[in-house]
């Protein structure tokens, strides 16, 4: 009998028989990346990715999928045969985010869970891959999609035969083939190259991540951009920029070096949606992010930094419950435009925790004065986002007894970092990029009971619109509660673009100056801090669109105005009331009477 | 053969982050056996991680 763990690293196990993580441990995967404890949980992490596997591989034998997935007893053999002969390579194959993927998907799908079977995946090609990478020799069936198969871990078999439903994978005295229907298809001896039937996956190399590899293959859940074309990804740039990457995170990010290392396996190229980036981890597939080509070698490092957290969080969670179950209610994310349901903030919590310790370190390692403007308004931004998280989080009440442990370690951590040494015109700037986010998240999600905005436009119309001075005679609430909850497999359902009023606050930071012809008037004059005229153009523009964003350029204005006059100024309240303002306004346009949108705030704002 | 009655899941109690070791044996006993004790644990556990979705992020655009 052969023993995975005779010859593999357990440097992560605690506990005969489980792998585990103390306290010390989990809190420094948490908030001390790359320190000796968090090294070992990371490596407990990755550790049971191999049994995390078995257990849905087990699930998937059980279930009797065969006629679909080809996994039956040949391929079961096989298995065996391949961890009986290298241990090692079969591990690596199990463990590959191919295979995690293609295991999470059946077993989505048998256990009712959402699921998107991708349309080339196959159980029996796990045993296949196994086979060859364990070099055994073997014959095993694999089920076709329209001719073709995914083998995880090594590349893409197409046959010519789109109509044929199986192929055999043959290894003999050290080479592969598949036949289908009589015809025989010869793989290369060197599998990463490609002939006519065989596209073998490319692998790049960097300094920190030395067996990357990267596809436009694998696999995606349905509401995930379309993958790229693997034929249309450009090797040699991947590389180039990813060796780019990996050298600013040695020279200046030494404490993520480790996770990037010990956690990504692959890159999974996404194409471009309308021109911007994107990057996704999936909790399907540990060690694999999808992700556009980054533009430049900072955004890559930090693509990694934010997304290797999301693959420890992920990873964690099969380890333990960070939230309560059934605990369904969604809040305000600082870095979505919609409720997030308490796991998805969790994860935008480390995820920025992870980007925010890289700000904090890319201040030293800009070269110019705009850069370090960059870095130090970023750093102090995410700052304040995941400590505003974190709060929102801790009082939820919905975070399990180790949720709490993780969230507050990450608040206490990031509640030391220093700000002392960043100038104030970005402490300001940051600010004042928070309270707008969070005065356009409110105007975006909540919901405002319509009896109530009737009510308070029928009152407004009384008082013959011209009582501006009294305003509202009746304090009311407006406040209601936000819009449903988020689906838990929703991404944003297209990318957020930058905030314009957030690009304005860079201008005047001098971070981006030549891009001043880009912003409108009203733009301009908010980050210039002329809320006067600012204001007056954004109620031009309410009157002529109505858009949201000129609602919410409007309100950060007044909020701002209001603020710098009263510091008893409940800026988040008056936040949280500007939906109803909005509706107000819309209902009194709906009754023909005129009002400006500044008047209606300064009206219903009186009553406080 | 025993068969563990108690809820599988019991062991975490929200308290230990923790995961069963699978990888100790040949896999197609492991395979081919009963989901009992640490196998049904470890199946549950991962059907919970599953249940959790994708996270996702857009850059220079939050």
């Amino acid at each position: 009998m052969t023993s995975l763990a005779s010859d593999e690293a357990t440097s992560g196990r605690e506990t005969a028989g489980q792998f585990a993580l103390d306290d010390e441990q989990l809190e420094a995967l948490m908030c001390r990346p790359g320190s000796p404890k968090a090294r070992r949980a990371v490596d407990t992490l990755v550790d049971a990715q191999l049994s995390r596997n078995l257990s849905l591989l087990q699930l998937t034998v059980a279930s009797s999928h065969e006629a679909t997935s080809g996994f039956g007893p040949a391929a079961l053999a096989l298995l065996q045969r391949a961890q009986t002969s290298n241990s090692g390579d079969f591990r690596r194959v199990l463990t590959h985010p191919h295979v995690s993927r293609i295991l999470s998907a059946w077993c989505r799908q048998i256990s009712g869970l959402p699921a998107s079977l991708g349309r080339h995946s196959s159980v029996a090609a796990i045993a296949a891959a196994a086979g060859i990478q364990a070099g055994v020799d073997f014959e095993v069936t694999v089920p076709l999609n329209r001719g073709v198969t995914l083998i995880p871990s090594m590349g893409v078999f197409r046959s010519d035969m789109t109509e044929s439903s199986w192929a055999t994978v043959i290894r003999e005295d050290g080479t592969v083939r598949f036949e289908v229907d009589d015809h025989t298809f010869p793989i290369p001896d060197r599998w990463r190259s490609s002939n006519r039937n065989w596209e073998g996956m490319a692998k790049i190399g960097s300094q920190v991540t030395a067996d990357v590899d990267v596809t436009g293959l694998a696999e995606t859940t349905s509401d995930i951009h379309p993958v790229a074309d693997p034929y249309l990804v450009d090797q040699t740039m991947w590389e180039k920029r990813l060796d780019e990457a990996a050298a600013l995170l040695v020279e200046h990010h030494s404490d993520w070096i480790y996770d990037v290392q010990r956690v990504i396996e692959t890159l999974s190229v996404l194409d471009r949606v309308h021109g911007h980036s994107q990057s996704v981890s999936s909790v399907d597939a540990f060690g694999d992010i999808q992700l556009t080509l980054p533009d430049s070698a900072a955004t890559f490092a930090e693509t990694l930094v934010h997304e290797v957290q999301h693959n420890k969080l992920h990873a964690l969670t099969a380890f333990c419950s960070l939230v309560n179950d059934g605990f369904d209610q969604s809040m305000y994310a600082p870095w979505r435009p919609d409720a997030r349901p308490l796991h998805g903030m969790v994860h935008g919590i480390y995820a920025f925790f992870g980007v925010t310790h890289y700000w904090r370190n890319q201040i030293d390692a800009s070269e110019n004065p705009a850069d370090r403007s960059f870095a130090e308004f970023s750093y102090v931004r995410w700052l304040n986002a995941v400590i505003e998280g974190a709060e929102q989080a801790l009082a939820s009440q919905g975070l399990t007894v180790i949720g709490q442990r993780c969230i507050a370690a990450i608040h206490h951590e990031l509640s030391l970092w220093p700000t002392a040494a960043i100038p104030l015109p970005v402490i300001s700037a940051a600010r004042r990029l928070s309270a707008d986010r969070y005065v356009t998240w409110n105007l975006r999600n909540f919901q405002v009971d319509r009896s109530t905005v009737r009510s308070i436009a029928h009152e407004f119309a009384a008082t013959g619109s011209g009582d501006l001075a009294g305003g509202l005679a009746t304090p009311t609430t407006v406040r209601s509660g936000h819009g449903a909850a988020s689906s838990t497999l929703r991404v944003p359902p297209a990318p957020m673009r930058p905030s314009r009023r957030m690009v304005g606050l860079e201008v005047i930071l001098g971070i981006e100056p030549e891009r001043l012809a880009d912003l409108s008037v009203a733009e301009t004059a908010y980050a210039r801090q002329d809320y006067t005229l600012a204001m007056q153009t954004y109620s031009s523009d309410i009157t002529e669109s109505g858009e949201v964003d000129a609602w919410a350029g409007l309100a950060s204005c007044f909020g701002e105005q209001r603020a710098a006059a009263d510091d008893a100024f409940d800026t988040k309240r008056y936040a949280e009331s500007l939906r109803g303002i909005a509706d107000v306004y819309a209902e009194l346009d709906r009754l023909k009477v005129a009002v400006d949108p500044t008047d209606l705030i300064r009206w219903m704002s009186r009553t406080g | 053969m025993i068969h563990d009655n108690t809820d599988p899941l019991a062991a975490d109690d929200n308290t230990d982050p923790s995961f069963p070791d699978l990888s100790t044996g040949n896999v197609d006993e492991l395979l081919t056996g009963e989901a009992i004790g640490p196998v049904e644990r470890s199946r549950l556990a991962v059907l919970r991680q599953l249940s959790t979705g994708v996270s996702a992020a857009a850059f220079g655009s939050v």
